[in-house]
């Protein structure tokens, strides 16, 4: 029987350097993006950050992680926003302004292409992802 | 411009609008946070205008790098601004019906619903208030003179001939989650079963509830509810648990600020998430329990004792949805139930079938109602629904009785909606 990979290879997750996880199976990334789960183990708020809904990387990421595609999200975001008064996370339009909102919030939490990563956010290993 | 407007959040932090029982060192540390991102950006600013000034086509790829990080920037502030201040989001919707049936009711447009939300989270605490206009009132300029007492046919809770309509708070509580396990809500909600939490236009395919919604489960509830849920990790989907108590007053109307009886309804119910994963991408099920009392026309109570199984299963573009109830009351029970299976042909186009039925002594009625419809939507936030639907009246002993009304007839009808999320 194959182990479930821990990557995708197309791409990474990534939270601010101060968050000690290291490690997040991809059914508790899923419930973070999806306001499901509020708070880090040290008492943070989580923080999502999305990407521009145009962007190839957010498709990926919505079917790979979220099991919805990007359309089906949206609808779910109406859902939430009348039945819990919850708001989709915010969203960056490029790698450069991810990292750069990852780097200066605390909480946050988002994805990029492995090659995007820089020594200003810590990459955290998904497990449980096909 | 902008400068002001990065400005002015740093202003109205700096001049202490933060809430009182934040831990003064936190608030310290988001200033200074804050007071440093701001300097960031001005620095991005004067840079972009530095290189607009330049103008060679070589610069264009560098300003909308600098832009973005701007927004970036603008955001982690706003986000940081949530820990301190959160901030109000206001949406709503609005729902316009025309139906023609075989039924006495003649066929009608229906400005039907217009709702207005508002919502706020501050740490660990929530707050959600619905305004709801149902047949949105007419302009007094244009309203029967002398008013009318009258709310339409009985029987026919969605017609309102007087003209009044009704305004009324649909939600209007708070809550707080210590964690994902415990959590409490206060005030006024709907019911925890799945269609009362998902009764909105928007979300609903058909242009109608169900015919046995209003007869079972009380549609709201004033009073408190502990709520939580737990989850653990299967594959790359999860098994979870959720659970719903709830304390509140007996159900009548006026029951918002007063209660008939010291003794207070109660419900709970328990849901679980089945692991889903490949082409089956849920499976939810759920049991609903109520104890309370029901006011009668007389302004007495009598006990009323309901209970009831749903389940939610998405298969590929495939979802079905059941709900089943049976309540008792004054040694009167009543059923009823709704099976809707649905095909989203694409994004866009989503067709469903239901089939529904509701029998009960107390309001004289046992229907079986099919109905099959398509719905259109071209944006998440927009849908334009059509409908048939044959309703059946059935053949049971308690229509016979004494109080029994007119001989219902088989009819056949049509519905379309439109209806706009904001």
């Amino acid at each position: 029987m194959e182990a479930p990979s821990t990557q995708s290879p197309y791409l990474v997750v990534i939270v601010n350097k101060e968050n000690p996880v290291k490690t997040l199976p991809v059914a508790e990334v899923r419930r973070i993006f999806m306001k499901q789960s509020r708070m880090w183990s040290n008492a943070e708020p989580m923080v999502p950050v999305d990407w521009d809904s145009t962007a190839a990387i957010r498709d990926v990421f919505s079917r790979q992680v979220l099991n919805r595609s990007v359309r089906e999200m949206a609808e779910y975001w109406v859902q939430q926003s009348m039945t819990q008064g919850l708001s989709p996370p915010s969203t960056q339009r490029s790698a450069r302004a991810v990292l750069r909102f990852v780097a200066s919030v605390p909480g946050a939490i988002s994805y990029v292409s492995p090659g995007d990563v820089d020594e200003t956010v810590a990459v955290i290993k998904i497990t449980g992802l096909k | 411009m902008t400068r002001i407007f990065f400005l002015v959040p740093v202003m109205a932090l700096a001049a202490g609008v933060g809430p009182a029982w934040a831990q003064g060192n936190e608030m310290a540390t988001l200033r200074a946070e804050i007071a440093k991102q701001e300097v960031v950006i001005s620095q991005l600013l004067r840079r972009i205008e530095a290189l607009e000034k330049q103008q060679p086509p070589s610069t264009t790829a560098a300003v909308q790098d600098l832009q973005g990080d701007i927004k970036a920037q603008e955001d982690s502030i706003n986000s940081l601004r949530e820990v301190v201040n959160s901030k109000v989001s206001l949406n709503g919707y609005y729902n316009f019906r025309f139906s023609a049936d075989g039924s006495e009711e003649p066929a009608a447009f229906q400005q039907h619903h217009l709702g207005v939300i508002m919502a706020k989270q501050l740490g660990k605490f929530n707050f959600l208030m619905e305004l709801e206009l149902q047949n949105v009132p007419h302009h007094p300029e244009i309203a029967p003179e002398g008013g009318e007492e009258g709310e339409g046919e009985a029987g026919h809770e969605d017609t309102d001939l007087s003209g009044e309509g009704q305004v009324a708070v649909e939600n209007a509580w708070m809550e707080y989650n210590h964690n994902g396990y415990v959590g409490l809500r206060v005030g006024k909600q709907l019911s925890p079963q799945y269609w009362w939490q998902n009764h909105y236009p928007n979300l609903t395919l058909s242009t109608t509830i169900p015919i046995y919604l209003r007869e079972l489960f009380p549609a709201e509830l004033v009073g408190v509810m502990f709520q939580g849920n737990a989850a653990r990790p299967v594959g790359n989907s999860e098994l979870g648990f959720g659970y719903k108590f709830y304390v509140a007053n007996n159900n009548f109307e006026g029951n918002s600020q007063s209660d008939l009886s010291d003794a207070k309804s109660w419900g709970a119910r328990g849901q679980v998430r089945f692991p889903a994963s490949g082409a089956v991408r849920r499976i939810d099920v759920a049991a609903d329990i109520y104890r309370g009392k029901v006011g009668l026309t007389d302004n007495t109570l009598a006990e009323d004792n309901v209970f009831g199984f749903e389940s939610q299963i998405e298969i590929s573009s495939f979802l079905f949805q059941t709900e089943w109830a049976r309540g008792k009351s004054l040694e009167q029970t009543r059923t009823g139930f709704y099976l809707q299976p649905a095909w989203r042909i694409d994004e866009d186009w989503i067709t469903f079938y239901r089939a529904e039925q509701l029998e009960s002594p107390r309001i004289q009625r046992a229907e079986r109602r099919h109905i099959v419809g398509l719905n259109y939507r071209p944006y998440p936030q927009i849908a334009l629904k059509g409908e048939l639907y044959r309703s059946q009246p059935l053949e049971r002993d308690f229509l016979h009785s004494e109080e029994g009304g007119a001989e219902a007839k088989p009819f056949n009808g049509f519905a379309t909606a439109a209806v706009f999320f904001f």
